[in-house]
């Protein structure tokens, strides 16, 4: 679209637009409604519904102004005798064989075709014969329930299906008025994007199942808030009834969600009123959890803390978790350790994740929208950060952008890319050659086998092509990282302008914001290391301390310490470590060996269930403060709710807690902020929080060995590879009741020629086996693992991956079936 | 097999091979679909899950689209078509005639619903409106041939005709019921 | 003395006179003060001649009331053992008569004809909760005239599948 601008008139308003815009989204300008059904300003234009015909002068016919671009001097009019009576008309025959069943439709009341018959509609219909019936209460996927009598045949969900998902799965079938939307061979409507169509229905026909039949629109509350499903933290409206949350809608926000939300996104919140959440506090006595009060709670946990920092120093103390916390709550959380409980042993990262956001190349969400080139490395955006996904196939699709991935996972798109798959532990070296390529070496380092250095020289020249380059990566590996940097600072100074954008999708929902507020060892709040005397003095005189503890240990090192007896009590908030932690065994361990843990959660899940005190915290939509998503966006929310039930915010908690501490401090939000003020951090709605600097990758020197394969197969071995799923997980995910019907199953995926070598078929029952530990699950064959590997979800609560602590070489058996007695 | 819409073709059929050769010809044609389609059910004789799928496959387009194309067209049949495919008018002058009589009487004497095929893949019943012979009404047609003023007590002589015919017999000179096809 | 007289014949012819005129006085609670066809007393909720509920969960009456006295939950219907025509149903239906003005404007919302006042106008109750009615005390004790329509709320078979032809 050229910014020449041309004047068109309408209804005697004359108004300047870019040219091509069309006659639809001029007419928004002026002020003047086009009523519409199949036109969307995010979908291409289609002209289906013909509900926009306008008059334009020197036009014979009327036209569509949903396909009509504006041209200079156009005069057009939108309130002529003609117009109206062309509107009754198509409405008349939309509603032809439209069911009068509104009153008992989840659409009504929000419904376009009502508000535009009401609009413009003729009173009666002329139709005396019986309506045609179609099916009804379709269960077309998981989540959305069909009505194909209500239909209008505006193809609003196919045409997102095919531009905006890329997925191609829904389509019109028959013909006339047969016409009906399915999917290829009735297959159920499955996709990470599915729940789209629900907004953009502009009938009742595509509603949601789980809202089905619980409101009507004018009943809810509705109530901004941002979504804490993953880190891209999109715009979300909470819609309440009788306190209860009964659906997510987006709100567009260009800088995050773009209008589009997940389906975990949207159908994930039944959790919050879930019957299994904790309301009471518990605490073990005689070794069984049993419920008491808040206050009895508390002191318990103070009193055990303080005796142990006593008997044994604040080093003895650890707090783990807060990747899931407000940005108050994770300030207050470290302010907690490292000024009440005196111990430096502070950290949010609870799955292996080492950095959520670095502060090189920088990126933005929205500049996946712009990139022509996408480097993923070791990432698979879909299952971590689904939302992403979208641009990026779009990129793909509509802009022909040019895609690599390397790493042990790779994505899987529709549209031809660049994938350089290699066993876990080796994307180093290929990020390495590719380095030093770009940088000009003649001679490459070692490849892993079966990468190619052709490969490479081909990669440096796409990557030569790119004008905007987009880079993920899954911030897991060190090593990965830092050939990672290295590999694009060398793509910087190539001769040619260029811009490069790293985004990492974090771990857990708000990782880069924690990092940020300090919940790293050795980092205080803004990154700032607790070396640095001048911020010490400052927090000293903030916080009222003699002495600032110094830098402790991170999750990994307090887990082994805890192992080992030294580390004596455990804080973990939010963190169901048994389940999330690469090595399983490790956590099992350590929360045995521990004299003391607290666990906070909102379930009594895996890790709460082995706690001495658990704390019931409560969910988001009880908090009030600001997130950070995974470009640094620092997003603002309201409390939308009260907590039902005896959980309290985290905030209240962590407050509650440093006063039965004996701790005068001021925890409100409004506190909170002014201690923010006084450290010269900017925490605002709409700022961007700076990366993690690249030291938490490590020491630059690295070891020959690193760049290599971690483990290797002996004969007859696979390659186990975690990897992450959607819906794959324990805590929130296992305890919605919504969220069953697609929960991972779990399932091992083998390469389709593994699969066949191995003498297995699709749905055999498998144990994998290393050693002692041994999970059982279902073979599943994907194209897109790599030979010689086979991929298990992580976290998944009947089938914990982490029982083999990472990769890890795997024999596979067939599991023979159960006898039924 | 036939329940599940696949009519059990094996990927190793010999006529994959020669649709292959068509859609190579026609690959980088736009709009060569229903080109592909047509050579398809010329093959086949109908288009199962197995051929959208490979027919998607080879062109390199989502098969809902080809689904959708496939359900769009009345020539297009998802299900396997019989030797003779026995085409009930359903048409104003015919029903008022007693068509429905006659429908009733083939669908008892082969026992299988409009859409479907007899077991022994002899037969397969349409219903169509007008064929065109509202004169002759009630009419029906069985394969190229139309049979005029029918009556149910007529059908088995009809069918029965068709059967022998199969079975490498001479067919009978035209029945009672009159061979006055609007030929 | 005549004066006195006068006036006690005229007493009595009173009296005489009004003995022999129609009563006034009901014996309530046994007789009831007639009212008129528009009288809005209680809510009842009516059910087909079928014996299924007219009620489909609609929540206007809900909407319609300006004195938020009315509170309608809404569910899906078992195809088995449906409630009433079609998939919704009114689950919960429950109207706070100490809050009701008796305005009659959720009968009017009602697309179903199903919501109506009754004449029935004695709502006493030592209780707030017990004036509180709930769904199975505004059911309709017997079926009304109404035939279930045709075409509007065809009978719920219940979740259907996708189905390639």
């Amino acid at each position: 679209m050229s910014q020449e601008l041309v004047t068109v008139t309408i209804d005697g308003r004359t108004v300047q637009v870019p040219k091509g815009t069309l006659l639809v989204e001029a007419a928004k300008q002026v002020g003047i409604h086009i009523p519409v059904f199949c036109y969307h300003p995010k979908l291409d234009p289609a002209g289906l519904c013909r509900m926009c015909l306008v008059q334009v002068e020197k036009m014979p016919k009327p036209v569509t102004a949903c396909t009509t671009p504006v041209t200079d001097g156009m005069v057009v009019h939108t309130q002529t005798q003609l117009v109206s009576d062309l509107r009754k008309g198509v409405l008349e025959f939309l509603l032809l064989n439209h069911p009068l069943d509104c009153p008992v439709c989840d659409k009504g009341g929000e419904c376009d075709l009502q508000d535009l018959t009401f609009a413009y509609g003729a009173g009666t219909s002329r139709l005396v014969d019986p309506k045609e019936h179609k099916p009804k209460a379709v269960d077309l996927g998981p989540f959305i329930v069909l009505d194909e009598e209500r239909c209008i045949l505006c193809r609003r969900c196919v045409r997102y299906d095919h531009e905006v998902a890329c997925e191609t799965q829904l389509v019109v079938e028959e013909r006339g008025h047969h016409n009906l939307i399915a999917t290829a061979k009735g297959q159920p409507y499955e996709h990470h994007f599915t729940g789209n169509v629900i907004d953009l229905c502009p009938v009742g026909a595509l509603t949601s199942e789980l809202y089905r039949f619980k409101a009507r629109p004018w009943d809810l509350v509705k109530v901004p808030a941002i979504c804490t499903g993953c880190s891209v933290g999109c715009s979300v409206e909470l819609h309440f009834r009788h306190g209860r949350l009964l659906r997510v809608i987006p709100r567009d926000n260009p800088a995050t969600d773009g209008g589009w939300l997940c389906d975990r996104g949207r159908f994930q919140y039944q959790y919050v009123q879930s019957e299994e959440r904790l309301t009471q506090p518990l605490v073990r006595r005689n070794g069984e959890l049993v419920p008491v009060s808040w206050s009895e709670a508390l002191d318990e946990v103070a009193r055990r803390f303080r005796a142990i920092r006593e008997q044994h120093g604040g080093e003895a103390l650890g707090v783990i978790g807060g990747g899931r916390l407000t940005l108050e709550e994770a300030y207050l959380l470290q302010k907690l350790a490292r000024a009440a409980l005196g111990t430096g042993n502070v950290d949010h990262r609870v799955s292996g994740q080492v950095v959520a956001g670095l502060s090189q190349f920088p990126g933005r969400i929205a500049d996946l929208s712009e990139a022509d080139t996408y480097l993923l490395v070791d990432c698979l955006p879909l299952e971590t950060a689904p939302v992403l996904d979208i641009r990026i196939r779009r990129g793909l699709e509509r802009r022909r952008a040019r895609l690599v991935a390397i790493g042990s996972v790779l994505p899987r798109y529709r549209v031809r890319h660049g994938r350089i798959g290699v066993r876990p532990g080796e994307t180093a070296a290929v990020l390495r050659a590719l380095a030093a390529a770009l940088a000009g070496a003649k001679e490459l380092p070692a490849l892993p086998a079966g990468v190619d250095p052709e490969t490479i020289r081909e990669l440096v020249a796409l990557l030569d092509k790119g004008q905007k380059i987009a880079v993920l990566w899954d911030g897991r590996d060190p090593a990965t990282g830092r050939t990672l940097l290295e590999a694009l600072r060398a793509l910087q100074g190539r001769p040619g302008s260029r811009s490069i954008h790293l985004l990492i999708p974090g771990e857990q929902p708000m990782s880069r914001g924690a990092a940020y507020m300090g919940l790293l060892p050795g980092y205080l709040p803004g990154y700032k290391p607790v070396t640095l005397a001048q911020v010490q003095e400052t927090l000293r005189r903030l916080w009222g301390l003699r002495q600032l503890p110094g830098k402790g240990l991170d999750t990994a090192g307090m887990l082994a310490a805890a192992a080992e007896g030294r580390l004596k009590g455990l804080y973990l908030v939010g963190a169901n470590l048994a389940l999330t932690w690469p090595d399983g065994d490790l956590v099992r361990k350590a929360l045995a060996q521990a004299e003391f843990v607290v666990v906070q959660d909102l379930f009594l899940t895996e890790t709460a269930r082995m706690a001495d005190v658990v704390l019931p915290a409560a969910p988001f939509t009880a908090k009030a403060g600001h997130y950070a998503n995974l470009d640094g966006l620092v997003q603002a929310v309201a409390q939308p709710a009260q907590s039902p039930g005896g959980a309290q915010t985290d905030l209240a908690i962590f407050g509650a807690l440093a006063r039965t501490l004996g701790l005068e401090w001021k925890t409100g939000v409004g506190e909170i902020a002014r201690e923010w003020q006084a450290l010269g951090l900017k925490v605002a709605e709409g700022a961007l929080l700076p990366g993690a600097p690249a030291d938490l990758l490590g020491p630059a020197a690295e070891p020959a060995a690193a760049g290599t394969a971690t483990v290797r197969a002996q004969d007859g071995e696979l390659i186990l590879v975690p990897v992450d799923r959607l819906y794959a997980g324990g805590g929130t995910l296992a305890f919605d009741p919504g969220m069953a019907r697609v929960a991972n199953r779990p399932e091992a995926y083998f390469h389709p020629e593994d699969l066949r070598r191995l003498g297995l078929a699709e749905g055999d029952p498998v144990t994998l086996s290393a050693g002692e530990a041994a999970v059982d699950l279902v073979a599943r064959a994907a194209a897109e693992v790599i030979p010689g590997t086979v991929q298990v979800p992580r976290g998944l609560p009947q089938a914990p991956v982490n029982r083999f602590g990472g990769a890890a070489a795997v024999r596979v058996t067939r599991r023979v079936a159960e006898v039924k007695a | 097999m036939a329940a599940c819409g696949c009519g059990g073709i094996q990927p190793d059929d010999p006529r994959f091979r020669e649709l292959d050769a068509f859609i190579d010809a026609h690959r980088h044609v736009r709009g060569s679909l229903i080109g592909v389609l047509h050579r398809a059910q010329e093959l086949f004789g109908f288009l199962p899950e197995e051929v959208q799928q490979h027919v998607a496959q080879r062109l390199g387009i989502p098969p809902s689209q080809v689904y959708g194309v496939v359900t769009f067209y009345n020539y297009f049949n998802l299900r396997p078509t019989g030797r003779y495919t026995i085409r009930v008018c359903m048409g104003t002058a015919c029903y008022v005639r007693g068509a429905d009589k006659v429908l009733q009487a083939i669908q008892s004497e082969l026992k299988i619903q409009p859409g479907e095929m007899t077991s022994d893949g002899l037969f397969s019943l349409e219903v169509c409106r007008c064929i065109g012979c509202c004169g002759l009404a009630p009419a029906i047609m069985v394969g190229e041939e139309v049979f005029g003023n029918m009556t149910d007590a007529k059908v088995p002589e009809v069918l029965a005709r068709f059967r022998q015919q199969a079975q490498g017999g001479e067919p009978e000179p035209a029945v009672a019921a009159g061979k006055e096809g609007a030929r | 003395m005549a004066n006195m007289l006068t006036a006690i014949a005229k007493g009595l012819g009173t009296t005489l006179r009004v003995m022999f005129k129609p009563k006034v006085t009901l014996e309530y609670p046994e007789v009831k003060k007639p009212r008129s066809q528009r009288f809005r007393g209680r809510h009842e909720l009516r059910i087909y001649e079928n014996g299924l509920e007219m009620c489909v969960g609609c929540e206007l009456c809900q909407v319609a009331c300006p004195a938020h006295a009315i509170t309608v939950i809404a569910a899906e219907n078992d195809p088995n053992n449906p409630r009433s025509p079609g998939e919704r149903y009114g689950y919960k239906y429950q109207v706070d008569l100490l809050r009701c003005i008796f305005c009659g404007y959720c009968e009017e919302a009602c697309p179903t004809e199903c919501l109506h006042l009754t004449q029935e106008f004695e709502l006493a109750a030592f209780s707030r909760e017990a004036l509180v009615y709930q769904k199975e005390q505004l059911l309709a004790r017997a079926p009304s005239h109404f035939k279930v329509p045709e075409n509007v709320y065809p009978p719920y078979t219940g979740r259907k599948v996708l189905v390639a032809e």
